[in-house]
């Protein structure tokens, strides 16, 4: 009785906050049902439904075309591979919730819903409920393409009923799957010691010797789904749909359970990180990237007992800030380095690919080389630059110019990065190596400057702050003239060390702080 | 040492600052009051060059900000209400940083000084953004003395400071004003039984040099704010 009220207690609090937050994507789309009147509201209701049903016609003639331009013998042979591929999904699901406690909560629920002395096992389902939400209609979309794919070749209309099928079936199997499967993860969740935390691990070796000892259990859910597609018996699609409840509602008892046995302050430390992500609304992911990064570092950072690669004693000055530069980036993560060198040789071998695909040195090559640069901020190179300047507090005690500031901090990223490119220069035939090196060295150290101009104040100098598109399109200019007045790329490389050098005089007297 | 003349600044519409001139003198202890919102802490701003001002001269030892900006930060450090840290830098390994960056030979001494003076050794080898705002304010004060400017600038530095640390800071600036220094900070309170030389009372933009006596009452001079407004 006491978990029934517990539950229309949280499913009220989360229908307001569905409530709320469908308030502000409406908004978003242009949809106020505060401030617009009825007809407006009307009329924007079937802009959007238009769309809507336009969207799903043409991935439906996508699939149709692709369904239509395949012999049936051809798509039947991919049929044995889905009850691998559902299965396959379902184990990425098991590794995320072993490695990633699924039980997290929003900041106000840190606040109110943890501490309140409601039923755990009825927080942890109403979240799950709202969490899998999301990701079922997606896949059930997913699986009725799929599905009408694999049977186009009969009618169009029962086609269409395989595809609305494939739809339900596919919802009900990732909230049997996930709540199952989340189960396991909320049972791991509660424990501290390392020994039984691992041995929770074994979950995933024991259902993958699962698949190949029993496979007519494990790989059931898939092959359920399959055996959907050549069935056009009702009662079978009823008994399936039933069997899926039934698994469903066992997972949901299973959950409960398993909820019930949290202990709230394991939920609440697991949590923080999350809370703080959520903290940065709806775009937070897009538009704070960089904050995400930062609070996910910091998590990182703060769990290590043993700290590793000291910065190096003895260093003075300039030195100094180079070291801690390094040691910034070794500590971000190894992977940024090994991010760094490979884009070095995406970075080059989109500017060769482009010039080459342009038709060499000329005017509308350099002009889609412009555009294409646009789109590539090297914002790896420049990150410890940015971090500097970010730190009001601390960039105070560096004495270096802006100028010598960026230098220091761009130096080993930069460096790692013309690694990256020096390696597909040597390997490529199309233009002679060290032209090609020199010229994209001058264009990465362009953007690179364009993008630190972007993030310095120059009020002092009486100038505005220059935002990057209009600093690469000013240096564009000059470089594809030089380029087209020589008709080499040595022009072009020229101009770009004269671009060079006014950015860095820029720089060079932008404002510290 | 620090020479504000004519400052002006505003936020948008609404003027902060308005024609404030203010004069501190060497081994001069100055505390900056007024109300929340007053402007002091965009004053402190304004002196640090952290903010452009509209009009208005600001010198340190003769240095201006606008014809030397790089010799004129050597000159100043400022302590903001919540200073920040890098991430991937121990406490320790920001002491390190900063001494060596200045090329100051004796930084592990002194270093491990001020640690122990602000009672942070025990967490010299942790992370700052695992601090409390107290103790991130003793490393951000620690780094400063550290450096020991000719100007130090403090805001609100007893807030987030225990009784005890409080009187410890106060003897540090007592020491550091005595080497030839000057320290102007803002805050609502003092260390029991201290009084600076100089106190500014920033009130509506403007800002009124105020002699200290055995009568002063900080709270009253505030309440008086109140009914002005």
């Amino acid at each position: 009785m006491t978990m029934m009220r517990d539950l229309i207690l949280l499913t009220r609090l989360e229908i307001k906050r569905i409530r709320r937050s469908s308030r502000y994507w409406l908004r978003l789309i242009g949809l106020d049902s505060m401030n617009q009147s009825r007809a407006v509201q009307i009329y924007v209701m079937l802009f959007w439904m238009g769309w809507i049903y336009t969207m799903w016609s043409y991935v439906l003639g996508q699939v149709l075309q692709a369904s239509g331009s395949m012999h049936r013998a051809d798509t039947d042979q991919l049929l044995p591979f889905i009850p691998y591929i559902v299965f396959g999904v379902q184990v990425y699901y098991l590794v995320q919730v072993l490695r990633d406690p699924p039980l997290k909560l929003a900041s106000a629920d840190l606040n109110y819903i943890a501490t309140a002395p409601l039923s755990r096992g009825m927080i942890t389902i109403v979240n799950f409920v709202v969490k899998l939400f999301i990701p079922a209609l997606a896949l059930s979309m997913i699986g009725a393409q799929a599905a009408m794919f694999f049977t186009w070749h009969a009618d169009m209309i029962a086609a269409g009923l395989i595809g609305f099928k494939a739809f339900a079936v596919t919802f009900f199997l990732v909230y049997a799957s996930g709540v199952l499967i989340g189960s396991i993860g909320v049972l791991k969740q509660n424990y501290t010691a390392l020994r039984t935390r691992l041995m929770f691990w074994w979950v995933v070796p024991i259902v993958l010797a699962g698949a190949a000892l029993i496979p007519q259990i494990v790989l059931l859910p898939g092959q359920a789904w399959v055996n959907l597609l050549g069935s056009t018996d009702d009662q079978a699609f009823a008994v399936l749909m039933g069997g899926l409840i039934i698994v469903m509602m066992i997972g949901f008892i299973v959950l409960i359970a398993a909820g019930n046995r949290l202990r709230m302050t394991k939920v609440i430390a697991d949590s923080q990180m999350y809370a703080r992500i959520q903290k940065l609304g709806a775009f937070g992911r897009v538009i704070a990237a960089d904050v995400i990064a930062r609070i996910r570092r910091q998590n990182i950072l703060g769990r290590k007992r043993v700290i590793y690669k000291r910065m190096p004693t003895g260093l003075l000055g300039t030195s100094a800030l180079i070291a801690q530069s390094i040691t910034t980036l070794i500590r971000l993560s190894p992977a940024a380095i090994v991010r760094l060198f490979f884009s070095g040789g995406a970075f080059v071998s989109t500017v060769l690919f482009t010039v080459r695909l342009s038709g060499g040195i000329s005017l509308p090559a350099l002009l889609i080389l412009y555009l294409v640069l646009l789109g590539l901020r090297p914002r790896e190179i420049v990150q410890g630059f940015r971090a500097q300047l970010d730190q009001s507090y601390m960039r105070q005690y560096i004495p270096q110019t802006n100028m010598r500031l960026f230098i220091a901090s761009a130096a080993v990223p930069f460096a790692i990065t013309a690694a990256g490119m020096l390696i597909i220069v040597a390997l490529q035939t199309w233009v002679d190596p060290i032209t090609g090196t020199v010229f994209a060295l001058a264009v990465l150290i362009t953007l690179s400057l364009c993008l630190a101009i972007e993030m310095v104040q120059m009020k002092r100098m009486q100038l505005p702050k220059i935002a990057y598109e209009y600093s690469v399109l000013a240096a564009g200019i000059v470089i594809v003239l030089g380029g087209v007045f020589s008709g080499s790329l040595w022009g072009a490389t020229s101009a770009a060390v004269i671009v060079i050098a006014i950015l860095m005089t820029l720089l060079n007297e932008s404002e510290a702080i | 040492m620090l020479n504000i003349e004519n400052l002006h600044y505003h936020y948008g519409a609404h003027k902060v600052l308005n024609d404030v001139s203010v004069r501190l003198e060497p081994r001069q202890i100055g505390m900056l009051i007024g109300q929340n919102g007053a402007g002091k802490s965009t004053l402190l701003r304004c002196a640090a060059g952290w903010s452009v001002t509209d009009k208005g001269n600001i010198t340190v030892n003769g240095i201006s900000i606008r014809k030397q900006e790089q010799s004129f930060r050597r000159q100043v450090v400022l302590v903001p209400d919540t200073p920040d840290f890098y991430d991937e830098l121990t406490a320790w390994e920001h002491l390190q940083f900063i001494g060596q960056l200045h090329r100051i030979e004796s930084w592990p001494e002194q270093a491990e000084e001020l640690l122990i003076a602000f009672q942070l050794i025990e967490q010299w080898n942790t992370f700052p953004f695992t601090f409390s705002r107290g103790m991130r304010y003793k490393l951000a004060l620690c780094l400063a003395l550290l450096v020991r400017p000719p100007l130090l600038l403090l805001d609100e530095p007893f807030g987030p400071l225990d009784a005890v640390s409080n009187q410890i800071l106060w003897s540090n600036l007592e020491t550091y004003v005595g080497e030839g220094n000057t320290v102007l900070f803002s805050s609502h309170i003092v260390p029991a039984d201290q009084m600076p030389e100089v106190i500014l009372h920033l009130r509506q933009g403007q800002v009124e040099r105020i002699t200290p006596g055995e009568t002063l009452n900080l709270a009253e001079l505030l309440n008086d704010d109140d009914d002005d407004a």
